[in-house]
């Protein structure tokens, strides 16, 4: 997610940190799906180009991200770097729109990135 | 409170057991009423906030309620907590069971699409010849419905089909977009009605039993709720079995207590109630309680399409914008190859598609959601399940919810009659969307879990004959004459039709008929 058009982009909004976070704290497939797809992130990208992923230029990249690009199927694809990529992407996106920065950054007009809602607290909860 | 001679206690405080009370109290009967939950304020629960300042960003707590895909980290408190309220299910089997536990229930926040049964569901067995009918017939419920929906403040349009009855409506003249014309347009060529939504407008876009029936009931002096009280069994009288009150635990100290009344309403909700009665151990000598669990199974975006003319930053109000409904269409005059019964469509127009159903990424995905800004339209299934006894929910021995009481155990799954009418749905949608000049970005026949749409159904069904039901057709224990059921667990077929106006016109029915056997002294 790069900045685009002045709004700020996945590392201004650090969402790489949140997700981070975000992973380190859920259920356990949750946190394998993530390791595992960062590992064949890397897999691939040594395959092909012999580097992992981060030191990838933009036209390697796009290579390995290709799957972004295929049309969308109810069912997740068989491969699991495409399934990966396919959540990892809405995740980054979504990190970087629920931001602050994001927030900050977004045109006056039009839709607020993230917005703002009624929040629920929590009613008489059990303590 | 043990010493207060109610006449009736009331068990759930949502649409079913608040129409009870409403019913009930202003005829002058003693009610007490017991709910799980506390009461909401709406001042002093809820805070505007940004998403960035809430802790996990709009994704909530990761594994917090894995069941209700409607959760997000903005009402995550509002759901019935999963560790506190558990359930059972066979592994593979998911049922996504979404609950309410505060005093108003689903009420507060249903999405208020308010239609009428037919006979094709009341006599569905009469049209198909699969499964039963109900006992009772749309013109027994008709003249319910005509006082529900005026109190619910319904608005819709009339059209006169025999599968959507019209209502006590406020007459819906807004006019159609272009956008929505062109739909009607092309699904006319294929005999498919649409029609405006017909939804509760209730007070200030609130229509909830906490402020059009709960208000009226307590004004008489005659109803008294109790919250933070969790039923946990239906105590009988040991000589004449019929049923003498209820056993409570205060949800906070956890302290049990007992409340006496004549007779004994179930409005717990569909799966609460049945789970009530089974935890009891009374009212299933037929052993149907807990069998015949249906819903209505749910597609949304079951296709996402776009209006070529409003794309490119071209979409004004007259051109889009607005929505519709479709009720069933097959199976009316004719056969379907491979399914019975049918489905509803609700659409929206006017949105921008969806970016996890797009190719693309950066830069790439932007320039098409631009591209396409307000120039979607998007619909949603809801098709009709037929109710099965191998579909039923019985109480797990091992599970238990935080007070102690035993909990659920689902087993239910969607067959082939449900998979063919999604397929026919999404080719239909998708032929009716090229038909109209859109176009069809994605689509998809896969349903949620059982259980998504929040239409949990049947399990204490309704019926002549006591041998293959557990209510009788005013909603009355054949087997324990003084408790009545008056959720959605009575119903013996669903349609594709949301639920809760018929929920709530049986309730007044049921009450109604109650309130004449107790003035009569036959109860
Ligand atoms: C987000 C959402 C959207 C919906 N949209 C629509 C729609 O558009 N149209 C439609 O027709 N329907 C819709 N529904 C469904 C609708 O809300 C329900 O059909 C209806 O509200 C059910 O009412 P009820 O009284 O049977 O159950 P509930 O509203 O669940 O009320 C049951 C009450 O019983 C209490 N309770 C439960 N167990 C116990 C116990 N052991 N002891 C004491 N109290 C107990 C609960 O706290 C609760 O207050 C929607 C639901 C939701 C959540």
């Amino acid at each position: 997610m790069p900045p685009l058009n002045g709004m700020a982009g996945a590392l201004d909004a650090q969402a790489p940190e949140f997700l981070d976070f975000l992973i380190g704290i859920s259920p356990a497939p949750r946190q394998q799906f993530y390791r595992d797809g960062l590992e064949l992130l890397d897999a691939r990208s040594r395959e092909k180009f012999g580097q992992i992923f981060a030191s990838l230029s933009a036209t390697q990249a796009a290579e390995i991200l290709r799957p972004l690009d295929e049309p969308w199927t109810h069912d997740p694809p068989a491969d699991p770097l495409a399934r990966f990529l396919r959540d990892a992407h809405l995740d980054i996106r979504r990190a970087t729109q629920n931001s602050r920065p994001a927030m900050a950054s977004a045109p006056s007009t039009g839709r607020r990135p993230g917005g703002i809602g009624l929040y629920w607290l929590p009613i008489d909860p059990i303590v | 409170m043990a010493a207060t001679p109610y006449d009736v206690l009331i068990v759930g405080s949502g649409a079913s057991g608040g129409m009870a009370a409403y019913t009930l109290a202003r005829k002058g009967i003693n009610c007490l009423m017991l709910d799980a939950g506390p009461p909401v304020d709406f001042q002093r629960d809820r805070a505007l906030k940004a998403v960035y300042d809430l802790p996990y960003r709009g994704f909530d707590k990761p594994g917090r309620l894995p069941h209700v895909l409607q959760a997000n980290e903005f009402n995550a408190n509002v759901w019935a907590d999963e560790t506190q309220n558990p359930y059972t299910y066979e592994p593979g089997n998911d049922f996504n069971w979404v609950r309410v536990r505060l005093v108003g229930g689903k009420s507060l926040f249903w999405a208020r699409m308010s239609f009428r049964l037919s006979d094709y569901e009341f006599k569905a067995k009469d049209h198909d010849g699969y499964g039963d009918n109900w006992p009772i017939s749309y013109a027994d419920l008709k003249p319910y419905y005509d006082q529900v929906e005026p109190i619910f403040r319904v608005a819709g349009r009339k059209e006169g089909w025999p599968q959507l009855p019209d209502g006590v409506f406020l007459e819906d003249q807004s006019p159609d977009s272009l956008c929505v014309q062109k739909f009607k347009a092309a699904a006319a060529k294929q005999s498919i009605p649409v029609t405006k939504m017909r939804r509760a407008t209730g007070q200030g876009q609130l229509a909830s039993s906490l402020n059009l029936l709960l208000p009226d009931a307590l004004a008489t002096g005659k109803l008294t709720i109790v919250s933070n009280a969790v039923a946990s069994r239906v105590t009988t009288d040991k000589i004449t079995g019929l049923a003498n009150g209820v056993t409570f635990i205060d949800r906070h100290s956890r302290r049990e207590l007992h409340a006496r009344a004549r007779v004994v309403i179930l409005g717990a909700s569909c799966l609460e109630s049945t789970r009530l009665l089974l935890n009891s151990g009374i009212a299933n000598s037929s052993g149907v309680l807990g069998h015949y669990l249906f819903d209505q199974f749910y597609i949304t975006q079951t296709v996402q399409a776009v209006m070529p003319e409003a794309c490119g930053g071209k979409a004004t109000r007259a051109m889009i914008g607005g929505g519709g409904y479709i009720p069933r269409f097959r199976n009316l005059n004719t056969r379907a190859k491979d399914f019975i019964r049918g489905y509803a469509l609700d659409f929206g127009t006017g949105g921008t598609p969806s970016p996890d159903r797009l190719p693309g990424y950066g830069s790439s995905l932007e320039e098409k959601l631009a591209h396409y800004k307000g120039a979607g339209l998007s619909a949603t299934t809801m098709g009709e399940v037929l109710p099965r006894y191998d579909n039923f929910v019985s109480i797990d021995p091992s599970a238990v919810d935080a007070w102690g009481i035993p909990a659920l155990h689902f087993q239910a799954r969607y067959s082939d009659n449900e998979f063919n009418m999604a397929r026919d749905a999404v080719n239909t949608l998708e032929e009716v969307c090229h038909d109209a000049g859109f176009e069809v970005l994605s689509k998809t026949d896969k349903m949620f879990p059982p259980g998504y749409s929040i239409h949990e159904l049947g399990t204490c069904r309704m019926g002549d004959d006591p041998k293959t039901s557990v209510l009788n057709k005013w909603n009355q224990s054949h087997d324990v004459k003084n408790i009545f059921v008056v959720d959605g667990s009575s119903f013996v077929t669903g349609g594709s039709q949301n639920p809760t106006m018929t929920i709530l016109s049986l309730s007044m029915r049921a009450s109604e008929y109650l309130a004449e056997q107790m003035r009569s002294g036959s109860l």
